[in-house]
């Protein structure tokens, strides 16, 4: 069994603060964690290891940072790291992403499940499973909670809104996972010494080596400019009768039906 | 310039007929969602989106929808805003699964060559949208909540929300303009609630097409075995994103109405020091200096009274509503919604 | 000159946080209520790899050094003052002994197997009689054959109850002192004449168990001898000299802790019509913690850096110690103060801390003890002997 993860690179959400008042984004800590659905992926690719043998290959792309997040993949035990090391930015756009991993993905050899967050907190990144998964015509399970492998065939458990339903697809097949759907495990002292003092513990390469006309990083969107959420008016009471309250407390639950 | 843009400007609102052949990309596209027999509500906010892009920009406005038992959902589609509803009734589209209705969408999209297409967030938006896009080099911005026309190069700019709608940041495209031949198709998967819901107009004139759809032309890779029972990991209370809470003030006789609530609402139970103190949850379920930070989004205090030592713990909370029967509790100052009431009374009804 | 820790240490860092906000965080409260000692956290712990942080890769550590084992421990202790103790006296004191001195044949036997976590261990040299003057233990070895029998009795034995080898000193010669008399042993828990008495009940670090330890003529083979027989002081001593560090950066973490919870407090507590943050004598008080914290930072770090780079580093050690500890219980003291009311409550962990601090002054030498360390250390450049 050959799993591949890929994986991206956020700024820590809890070090910084968003002040919608003032417009502004106050980082007080800057440091980069491994996206948390990201990190459901690495878990569920390791819990298949476990199960059916084979390895885990970490895919990242982003700015040289990148390899510290695959660096903390391989101490929870990943065998491999690639990191496509992209300073250009040009990567922000959904489409180049997908292009360049699955690139990354085919030059990784051969592989029989590609597992993936399905979204990513600092931007709209929950495109890239199905990109890329159409990239390398493989069916796609998205958003599962789990995932097994038995011979052929990916099995895996998907909430859906009358509950939760098992689905299945021949490998090869891509499947991606949201944030908190397992306890992800530690990684252990030994593990995080050895991978951070092995210098070539995660191999590197840039966007060139897979795509060298450079055709396929040329981005076709530009992100720019932030726009904030109004600002919230503590203190709206709610009047009316208690039928009133209850009836829109009701709606902004949805606790109806 | 294109003929269709070129006629709308001139304020010819004739009867469209899909051309012959299509050489430029051009209208937009609202792809529908239905649930429960009924267009959601995020397919009627688009189509209203829709309608004011297509004026500023100049467009007409198709809608696609896929399904089974689709009744008279097209003529709700033109009555919303679409000038054509293109409607692909199927019973082998029942099911959301993916292979067929992104064939279906596929085929749509290869002959109408559409200039911006909007979907509704969801299986549509989130699964459908990122193959299509990839399939024929589209652009795709999921997590839209604003949209905007840039009429300089005649395209749509949109804002997506990161970090789960803590702020926005916006997409252009680079090459331009989108309505045109040498173009690509602007898709933008967006969030409900971001626009405003339009009133239905039941004497909007418009065409509704059939969509032929031949089941056998894709096999289905993935296969729905069934359903099965299935327990979520607890998530620690740090990162829930649904809280319930408990305060003294709610009063012993509600705390099970308040529990129920909490399971049915699928919420984490927490609370203030107080209701530690009378037993009614866990000390490692206290929110506050003595607990633990928590940043729902959504936090619903009930009796509780807000003392510093609570309220700093959920200052990250992202909507707060606040049930107590004293109007000068302090939750009151944290909370978004604050309702002065007995959280018994309130709960009973809930 | 670099003050920059190397990448791994941060990943170690992280990961240890990440451990006990998710393992370690929700029995806490239960650790110091009801004197519960959670081995099934310490066993995940070992999984962790904990226990082997500052021990070479050969022996089944990390090969993280001092600097792997301070971040270790400032995390731990942030967090919990007991689970660090547990922690610390295992490895720091427990097992480091082995490490410094033992045969290549005990290393093998226990070192490989402590770094694993697969055994717990302790440190035994306080007797009723014999605290800070290490050299009036009681307790005896005497030799027949191939063995040595013990008897006495040890206290206040830092996971006296939970250790399952105990490295306890003793004297073979009772007339030669410390300074040949002394010899250290590994005691192996289930050997015959070994047993734990009763269990202390401590102002602080309820989630760390103590107690005595009984020694009734416990049959020790001569392998189990650490060092060499009359120089087991000077094992004592070295090991006490890299634990002290080790306290220092539990401090650090106790009051880098305080310090967050009080800048918190300070911001969001209201009274006479603002936040206290406006009240000078706060200012005061969180300026001094927070100057004090990133001192004891700097001089804890530095040692561990010295003792990776093989310098010579007793002095300092005893600084960590003396320095660390104060800075903590000052650190905690201020915190409870600024909380008002809410800082003696048993429900804030401030209150648990400061408990916990206290000790810190006393355990593993005096804060008196590790001031004549120093002074001695300062006065043998002058050519001035102290005999303690």
């Amino acid at each position: 069994m050959r799993i591949i993860v890929l994986i991206n690179q956020i700024l820590d959400p809890s070090g910084m603060t968003v002040n919608r008042r003032a417009q502004q984004v106050f980082v007080n800590r800057r440091e980069y964690i491994l996206n948390p659905a990201d990190l459901s992926a690495v878990e569920a690719a390791l819990q298949v290891r476990d199960a059916a043998g084979g390895d885990v290959t970490i895919v990242g792309l982003g700015p040289e940072r990148v390899v510290e997040s695959i660096r903390q993949a391989l101490s929870m035990g990943a065998d491999q790291g690639l990191a496509i090391i992209d300073e250009s930015g040009a990567a922000a756009d959904p489409a180049v992403r997908a292009r360049l991993l699955a690139a990354a993905v085919r030059k990784a050899g051969p592989f029989d499940l590609v597992l993936t967050g399905d979204r990513v907190l600092d931007s709209d990144g929950g495109q890239i499973g199905p990109r890329v998964a159409e990239l390398l015509d493989l069916p796609q399970l998205i958003s599962v909670e789990t995932v097994a492998c038995q011979e052929n065939r990916a099995e895996a458990i998907r909430s859906t809104e009358t509950g939760y339903q098992r689905v299945e697809a021949p490998l090869p097949v891509l499947a991606t996972l949201p944030p908190d759907a397992n306890r992800p495990r530690f990684g252990t002292a030994q593990r995080i010494v050895n991978v951070y003092r092995d210098q070539s513990a995660v191999k590197c390469l840039s966007p060139a080596d897979l795509d060298p006309t450079g055709e396929a990083s040329s981005p076709q969107t530009r992100s720019g400019g932030r726009g904030y959420p109004t600002p919230r008016e503590p203190g709206t009471r709610l009047e009316g009768t208690v039928e009133e309250i209850t009836g829109r407390l009701v709606t902004a639950l949805g606790l109806g039906a | 310039m294109d003929l269709d843009h070129l006629m709308m400007m001139l304020g010819d609102t004739g009867e469209v007929t899909a051309p012959d052949t299509v050489q430029s990309y051009r209208d937009i596209w609202v792809i529908g969602q239905v649930a429960n027999g009924d267009l959601t509500a995020c397919t009627a906010q688009l189509l209203g989106k829709a309608r004011e892009l297509a004026s500023d920009l100049g467009a007409y406005v198709r809608a696609g929808l896929f399904g089974h038992d689709l009744g008279d959902l097209g003529k709700q589609l033109i009555a919303l805003g679409a000038d054509v509803a293109h409607v692909a009734d199927c019973p082998d589209l029942a099911d959301l699964s993916l292979e067929l209705p992104l064939h279906v969408l596929g085929t749509l999209l290869e002959e109408f060559k559409p200039a911006v297409i909007l979907m509704p967030s969801g299986v549509i938006g989130d699964q459908l949208a990122p193959r299509l896009a990839q399939r024929f080099n589209a652009t795709l911005t999921t997590q839209v909540v604003a949209l905007r026309p840039d009429l300089s190069s005649r395209a749509v700019m949109a804002d997506y929300a990161v970090y789960n709608g803590e702020f926005y940041e916006s997409r252009s495209i680079l090459a331009g303009p989108t309505f045109g031949p040498d173009s690509a198709t602007q898709m933008f998967s967006v969030l409900p609630g971001a626009f405003r819901t339009p009133d239905p107009d039941r004497y909007r004139t418009g065409t509704v097409e059939p969509v032929a759809v031949d089941p056998s032309a894709v096999t289905g890779r993935v296969g729905v075995v069934g359903p099965t029972p299935y327990q979520r990991p607890l998530v620690a209370i740090s990162r829930a994103q649904r809280i319930v809470a408990l305060g003294f003030d709610l009063g012993e006789e509600n705390v099970s109405a308040a529990r129920a609530l909490a399971e049915r609402w699928g919420a984490h139970l927490a609370g203030d020091r107080t209701a530690a103190s009378a037993g009614w949850i866990d000390y490692n379920q206290v929110v506050g200096v003595t607990g633990y930070d928590v940043a729902p989004d959504v936090y619903l205090a009930l009796g509780v009274r807000g003392n510093t030592e609570h309220n700093v713990g959920m200052e990250r909370a992202r909507f707060v509503i606040a049930i107590h029967p004293d109007p000068n509790a302090s939750i009151f100052e944290v909370a978004d919604w604050c309702i002065v009431a007995e959280p018994g009374q309130i709960l009973a009804r809930l | 000159m670099d003050f920059s820790l190397p990448p791994e240490y941060h990943a170690l860092r992280r990961m240890v946080r990440d451990f006990c906000e998710r393992e370690l965080r929700p029995v806490i409260r239960q650790m110091d209520h009801e004197e519960y000692t959670p081995m099934d956290i310490v066993s995940k712990a070992a999984a962790a790899g904990f226990m082997g942080v500052p021990f070479p890769k050969k022996y089944g550590g990390a090969g993280a050094g001092e600097i792997g084992y301070c971040v270790l421990m400032q995390e731990l202790a942030r967090w919990d003052a007991s689970f660090s103790t547990i922690i610390g006296a295992h490895v720091g004191i427990g097992a480091m002994p082995i490490y410094i001195d033992g045969s290549e044949e005990l290393k093998e036997k226990y070192l490989t197997r402590l770094a694993k976590g697969e055994l717990l261990a302790a440190f035994a040299l306080t007797e009723a009689g014999a605290g800070s003057d290490a050299a009036g233990i009681r307790m005896s070895a005497v030799r027949e054959g191939d063995s040595y029998f013990l008897d006495g009795s040890k206290m206040w034995i830092t996971n006296g109850p939970i250790a399952d080898i105990i490295v306890v000193l003793a004297n073979t010669d009772a007339t030669l002192g410390p300074r040949g008399g002394q010899t250290c042993f590994v005691v192996e828990k289930e050997w015959d004449g070994f047993s734990v008495g009763a269990a202390e009940h401590k102002m602080g670090l309820h989630g760390s168990p103590t107690s005595v330890l009984n020694f009734d003529g416990v049959r020790v083979p001569q392998e189990n001898v650490l060092g060499q027989v009359g120089l087991g002081f000077v094992t004592f001593m070295r090991t006490l000299d890299l634990g002290r560090i080790t306290i220092g950066a539990a401090g650090l973490g106790g009051a880098e802790r305080a310090l967050e919870w009080s800048l918190r407090w300070a911001r969001a507590r209201q009274q006479f019509g603002q936040a206290i943050a406006h009240n000078q004598s706060v200012h005061f008080m969180l300026a001094d913690m927070a100057t004090e914290t990133e001192a004891l930072r700097s001089l804890v770090y530095r040692t561990a850096w010295m003792v990776d780079n093989h310098m010579p580093f007793t002095k300092e050690a005893g600084m960590c110690k003396l320095f660390g500890s104060e800075v903590s219980s000052r650190c905690c003291d201020r915190a409870v103060q600024i909380h008002g009311a809410l800082g003696i409550s048993r429900d804030f962990p401030g209150e648990r801390a400061y408990r916990d601090a206290r000790i810190s002054e006393i355990f593993e030498g005096t804060n008196e003890i590790q001031r004549i360390v120093i002074a001695s250390e300062l006065l043998q450049q002058e050519g001035v002997r102290i005999r303690p």
